[in-house]
């Protein structure tokens, strides 16, 4: 996603996709700079997203980083993860939709450009092949939805 | 700028970071050394598992420390060295080594570390003095895990050491070259 909305930026030098809009809601990407991105659905008039994004990246980094069995190039399944985040975006106020069984779908679109695990010589980047999320159900609902 | 990144990094130590007991991470540390060591029988092999296992730790401290400092990109070498030394390592392991010996290209610089929280109370045995052993190996490993994450192909060494009985403990780190974000073909 990334290559292509760098490409057709109005914008020279752009870093890519920061937020897309609609009328119903917001897509906002967050990049680190180590390349792993964020993606989040939410309200339009949800308040301070940045701050929320910057909160989503600590638990990530807790939970999931410094897990030494949790495999970076792997969606994620990490039960402290979820817990947290849940956590958090509650107290941001939001409602969390959960998709089919009880556990919050958890897909994180996780697309650094190297290889991870040891330098490869060739230094071509693979971005992990991840699944398109599920059709949103619903997004009218108000509130912060968490489609990660 | 040099005074803003030790701001920084004094601020983060003091609000948000856990500490441990010095000693408890000393004598872990040593005992996955003296560990190695006793597997490996080849000094020359450990210092490679600990560059190695320091390259792991790297990965993942980056998230970390780029979560907790909120910096932005580097403009330069020299400012990614200043961040290493001001905020990086008052972070982990409250040191702030000097950054020395610069060179004129920018693309190397010497970390000079007065103190060693990772050697403390070490003496090495006989045979390690005459071999090229470096306990803190690990910290090599580290810099180069966790500059690669930001797209910084490094190499880093160990020039010299205390614990051999040099006068400082030297690291060297050598910028190779940036990375480059890289799409395969057939991605769009």
């Amino acid at each position: 996603v990334h290559a292509i909305t760098s490409k057709i930026s109005p914008v020279p030098g752009s870093s890519g996709i920061e937020m897309l809009e609609t009328d119903t809601f917001r897509i906002h990407c967050f990049q680190t700079l180590t390349g792993t991105k964020f993606l989040l659905v939410a309200d339009p008039q949800q308040p301070s997203i940045d701050h929320t994004m910057k909160k989503i990246y600590e638990v990530y980094s807790d939970y999931c980083v410094k897990n030494p069995f949790q495999n970076p190039e792997m969606p994620i399944r990490s039960e402290q993860f979820d817990v947290h985040l849940l956590k958090l975006v509650k107290s941001v106020g939001g409602l969390v939709q959960t998709y089919g069984s009880n556990n919050v779908y958890s897909n994180l679109i996780n697309n650094s450009n190297l290889t991870s695990g040891g330098i490869s010589n060739s230094g071509s980047s693979t971005p992990s092949q991840t699944s398109v999320p599920p059709t949103l159900p619903n997004i009218a609902s108000s509130g912060l939805e968490l489609g990660v | 700028m040099a005074k803003q990144y030790k701001t920084i990094g004094d601020e983060i130590w003091k609000n948000k970071v856990e500490k441990i007991n010095a000693e408890l991470f000393t004598l872990t540390y040593g005992s996955i050394v003296a560990q190695l060591v006793k597997d490996y029988e080849d000094f020359g092999e450990v210092n490679k598992q600990l560059e190695k296992m320091g390259y792991n730790i790297g990965t993942r401290l980056i998230e970390d420390f780029l979560a907790r400092s909120n910096v932005g990109r580097c403009q330069d070498f020299r400012e990614t060295a200043e961040m290493i030394s001001k905020v990086g390592f008052k972070m982990f392991l409250n040191i702030t080594p000097a950054v020395t010996n610069i060179s004129a290209d920018g693309r190397e610089f010497s970390l000079v570390l007065e103190e060693n929280p990772l050697a403390e109370f070490v003496e090495l045995p006989d045979q390690a003095a005459v071999e090229d052993f470096w306990y803190s190996n690990i910290l090599c490993g580290v810099l180069r895990g966790s500059l690669e994450m930001v797209q910084m192909q490094v190499d880093s060494f160990f020039v010299t050491d205390t614990l051999r009985g040099d006068e400082i403990t030297e690291i060297r780190v050598k910028l190779i070259r940036y990375l480059e974000e890289e799409v395969p073909a057939g991605e769009d």
